[in-house]
């Protein structure tokens, strides 16, 4: 009887084993929301389960792309009222919306409150001008163009021939390929003292021209954000909006994804899914437990990138989190970017200066909720070092955030709780 | 009545050592194939799809043609093209110009280990603006034509 009992827990074992087995991860590729690449992973144990979770998380994602696009209108057959296409184009009237939009925009709005104004969804032309500068620099080489050299070799490609010069030039001369004009062999610039003649070997980086920075300086000059307004009401079944200002245009990049990422993650727990992992782009994830790490308590390698990557030999990543059911965030300057005067400037805003700051090159946030976590790390881009060290110190407990700042000068500071940074 | 008992207990033994090794062959080969070390590869998708249309094998220099990219009939060209003396790999992408969808070329160096966009259609050009990458994935949207690599680090994922 004994034995029996042996083999049938022994029969039991293996089948609760199989059963283990047949609970696969599933990959969900999403890329038709919000310019992003957005890829999720579950736990299943099905391909038709796996699917459902698909239809589940795409009505989610394309419900908050269609609401929260400034690019397109609704289309004729939407279900939905209005999006934030159509409540730009009309200022000062009081228009109703779905609770889904009402309630994003309310808790942009609480963002706002929370970040003393560096999280603002209402800077939208600011945000645009900065869009159109990123498209002025093409990659081909002509005569009086600007180039930022960050060092060059006098010479062979050694340590000692290594000149750093951290400066802007114009292009003077181009040496081309004597078969084929598109192969540039060196570049003469002229900076302002001296000339320098560049190669392939060097580290340079071309530049917006003066025309293009001094143009964008002045249409910035000309916005004014002073009067803008949002105006949220309900009557608790019906929901509305209304928007002034003379230059208010929203925008949510800055949220929508992250927002919409976190409401996900609220579907995929209500599942019970345990195992799971959804990244946005490079610049969001949310983290379950680790299925492939159980021997180390389930946590997911996070590597952080270097922002400041100038040659193929220069490390990748800077920095390494192992963390577990959390999100993490980052809001850099390093993806898209165009530089003038070796400044970079790319679209994170800063609502006050109505344009990019240079305080930082990344700032990286840990905490629970992925909507909050991309909005902060917008906002606390724009924040001076002195301003954000002051404002952790006040919110950091009750938010429960962790964040890795890679400064401007190359130095990374840190405001951690739990969570170790190991820098490499 | 001893003998069968001793009978009964051979095959139980029998029995139980077999169940045994089936439980243990099945952690070996769960344990095999969570080890697997991984190469270093850069795979072309093209859609939703997680299946690659090509691989790069950047350690045997080569490139493997997986399937053939599923377009419309009006399109001629057998894509994805692979162009061994260019270094390209050509897929129809779905940004569209006057209703006809534009190419993307893909160009990939086997000795620096790189993957480059060189040319597509797109409201930003975001992925050909990228530049050369050596383990960043290429997205290119609208176009929904990627390119990830897969290489032999622990990191579960760059942010």
């Amino acid at each position: 009887m004994k034995k029996i009992l042996f083999i049938g827990l022994l029969v039991l074992s293996l089948l609760t084993l199989s059963a283990c087995r047949s609970e696969k991860l599933y990959t969900l590729n999403f890329l038709d929301y919000m310019d992003t690449f957005i890829q999720v992973q579950v736990s299943a144990t099905s391909e038709s389960e796996a699917r459902k979770h698909q239809e589940e998380i795409d009505a989610i994602f394309s419900m908050y792309h269609d609401l929260s696009t400034a690019y397109a209108p609704l289309y004729s057959d939407s279900e939905y009222i209005e999006n934030i296409y159509s409540i730009n184009l009309k200022p000062d009237q009081k228009l109703e919306i779905d609770q889904p939009l009402y309630e994003l925009l309310l808790y942009a709005e609480e963002v706002k409150e929370l970040t003393e104004g560096y999280f603002d969804i209402s800077i939208g032309k600011a945000v645009d001008v900065w869009k159109d500068v990123m498209t002025k620099v093409e990659p081909s080489f002509e005569i009086g163009q600007s180039i930022y050299v960050y060092y060059y070799y006098d010479g062979e490609k050694t340590e000692d021939n290594k000149v750093d010069v951290n400066a802007s030039g114009i292009i003077e001369a181009i040496k081309t390929d004597e078969d084929d004009d598109d192969i540039v062999l060196s570049i003469s610039l002229n900076l302002g003292e001296e000339s320098i003649t560049i190669d392939k070997d060097d580290v340079y980086y071309k530049e917006v021209s003066k025309t293009v920075y001094d143009q964008a300086m002045i249409d910035i000059s000309a916005l004014d954000f002073t009067d803008n307004e949002i105006i949220l009401e309900t009557d608790g079944s019906q929901y509305y909006v209304t928007i002034h200002g003379d230059d208010i245009k929203l925008d949510l990049g800055a949220i929508s994804k992250g927002y919409a990422t976190q409401k996900v993650y609220e579907y995929i727990l209500s599942q019970g899914i345990a195992y799971y992992s959804m990244s946005s782009g490079t610049s969001s994830i949310i983290l379950g437990e680790n299925k492939n790490r159980s021997d180390e308590d389930y946590v997911y390698y996070i590597s952080l990138a270097n922002p400041y990557k100038l040659e193929s030999s220069d490390k990748d990543t800077y920095g390494t989190i192992k963390v577990k059911n959390m999100s993490v965030t980052t809001s850099g300057n390093y993806e898209q970017y165009v530089l003038y005067q070796g400044n970079r400037y790319h679209h994170i805003v800063s609502p006050y200066e109505k344009k990019p700051v240079q305080h930082y090159h990344t700032v990286t946030i840990l905490g629970q909720d992925a909507g909050l976590l991309d909005a902060l790390s917008t906002a606390l881009f724009s924040m001076p070092p002195d301003f954000m060290e002051a404002w952790l110190m006040e919110h950091q407990e009750t938010l429960e955030i962790e964040v890795i700042r890679f400064n401007q000068d190359l130095s990374v500071s840190t405001f951690m709780i739990d969570t170790v940074f190991e820098e490499h | 009545m001893e003998k069968k008992r001793n009978q009964t207990n051979k095959r139980d033994i029998l029995l139980i050592t077999i169940l045994l090794l089936i439980v243990g062959g099945l952690f070996l080969y769960i344990q095999v194939f969570q080890q697997t070390d991984e190469a270093n590869y850069a795979h072309v998708y093209y859609g939703s799809s997680d299946q690659p249309l090509v691989t790069i094998d950047f350690q045997k220099s080569k490139v493997i043609r997986h399937e053939e990219q599923v377009v419309p009939n009006d399109y001629s060209g057998n894509y994805p093209l692979i162009d061994e003396s260019s270094r390209t790999i050509t897929l129809l992408g779905d940004y569209e110009v006057s209703g006809i969808r534009q190419i993307v070329v893909i160009q990939y160096d086997f000795g620096f280990k790189t993957v480059q966009i060189i040319e597509e259609q797109s409201p930003n050009n975001i992925c050909s603006r990228e530049g050369v990458s050596y383990g960043k994935p290429l997205i290119c949207l609208p176009n929904r034509v990627r390119v990830e690599f897969e290489t032999n680090d622990d990191s579960d994922f760059t942010i």
